[in-house]
C-alpha cells in the first residue's frame, strides 16, 4: 500500500525483490552444480570399478548439467 | 521445467539411433546361442525358462558361446541408454499432443517411471552376467523374474500408449519455446 504514496519505496521494493530472486536462482544453480560434480565423481568411480549401475548415473548427471547451465 | 517439443524430438531421435544400432548387434549375436545343438534365447533366459533349464544352459556352454553370451548383456547396457530415455522422450512428445489432463499426468509418470524400468534392467543384466561367470551362484530367481516383469510392464505400457498418441497432430496451444 505504501508504494502508491512513495515511488522511491516502490522502486526499493522492486530492487529488493529482484535481488532476492537472483540470489534464489544463484543458490539453485549452486545446488545443481554440486549434484553435477557429485554425479560426475560417482560416474568416474563407477567406470573405474566397472560398477554395473554406472549407466543409471547418466540421467542424473546430464539433468544436473543442463539445469546448472540453465538450458532447461 | 519446460523443455520444448523439439528438444524431446532431438533426444528421441538420438536414442532411436542408439537403440537401432545396439539392437542390430544383439540380434546378430543371438544366432550363436546354441546349447546341445539347439538354439536358446535371451528372452527365454529372462522369462520363460525354469531355473533348472537356466542352470543347465549356463553350465553347459562351450567357450565361444559363453564369450558371446557375456557380450550380449554388455551391449544391453548401451541399448538401455537408447531404450529408456527414448521411451521417456516419446511419452513427453505424446504429452504435448494431448489435451486431456489425466492423460498428460499418466504420460508424465510413465516417462518418469522409465528410470525404474532401467534399474530393473541393470539388475537383470548384472544377475545374468554373474550367473554366466558362475552358474552355481544362481539364486533369487523369483526377484529376478519380478524385475524382468516390472521392466517389460513399464516399458511396454509407456511405448504402447505413447506411440499412437505421438502420431496425432500437435496442439497449437502447447507449443513452447
Amino acid at each position: 500500500m505504501q508504494s502508491y504514496f512513495c515511488p522511491a519505496f516502490a522502486g526499493l521494493q522492486q530492487i529488493n525483490q529482484n535481488s532476492f530472486q537472483m540470489e534464489q536462482a544463484k543458490k539453485n544453480k549452486g545446488v545443481w552444480w554440486l549434484v553435477f560434480l557429485a554425479s560426475t565423481a560417482a560416474l568416474v568411480f563407477a567406470i573405474y570399478t566397472h560398477w554395473e549401475w554406472l549407466t543409471l548415473i547418466l540421467p542424473f548427471q546430464t539433468t544436473a548439467f543442463v539445469k546448472a547451465l540453465d538450458i532447461i | 521445467m519446460i523443455i520444448s517439443y523439439k528438444s524431446w524430438k532431438i533426444l528421441f531421435l538420438f536414442c532411436l539411433g542408439l537403440f537401432a544400432g545396439t539392437a542390430f548387434c544383439m540380434k546378430w549375436m543371438e544366432k550363436a546361442f546354441i546349447h546341445n545343438g539347439s538354439l536358446f534365447t535371451i528372452i527365454g533366459l529372462e522369462i520363460s525358462y525354469p531355473r533348472e533349464q537356466v542352470v543347465s544352459i549356463l553350465s553347459g556352454l562351450d567357450g565361444q558361446v559363453k564369450t558371446m553370451l557375456r557380450h550380449h548383456p554388455n551391449f544391453d547396457f548401451v541399448f538401455m541408454l537408447g531404450d529408456y530415455p527414448g521411451i521417456a522422450a516419446l511419452c513427453m512428445m505424446a504429452r504435448e499432443k494431448t489435451g486431456s489432463n489425466i492423460l498428460r499426468q499418466i504420460l508424465f509418470w510413465l516417462a518418469f517411471s522409465q528410470i525404474i524400468a532401467w534399474a530393473c534392467d541393470v539388475y537383470e543384466n548384472g544377475s545374468l552376467l554373474r550367473w554366466i561367470k558362475g552358474p552355481g551362484t544362481i539364486c533369487g530367481f523369483g526377484f529376478y523374474h519380478l524385475a524382468v516383469m516390472v521392466k517389460w510392464g513399464l516399458a511396454l505400457t509407456a511405448a504402447l500408449l505413447a506411440i499412437p498418441l505421438s502420431f496425432r497432430k500437435r496442439r497449437i496451444d502447447t507449443q513452447q519455446v
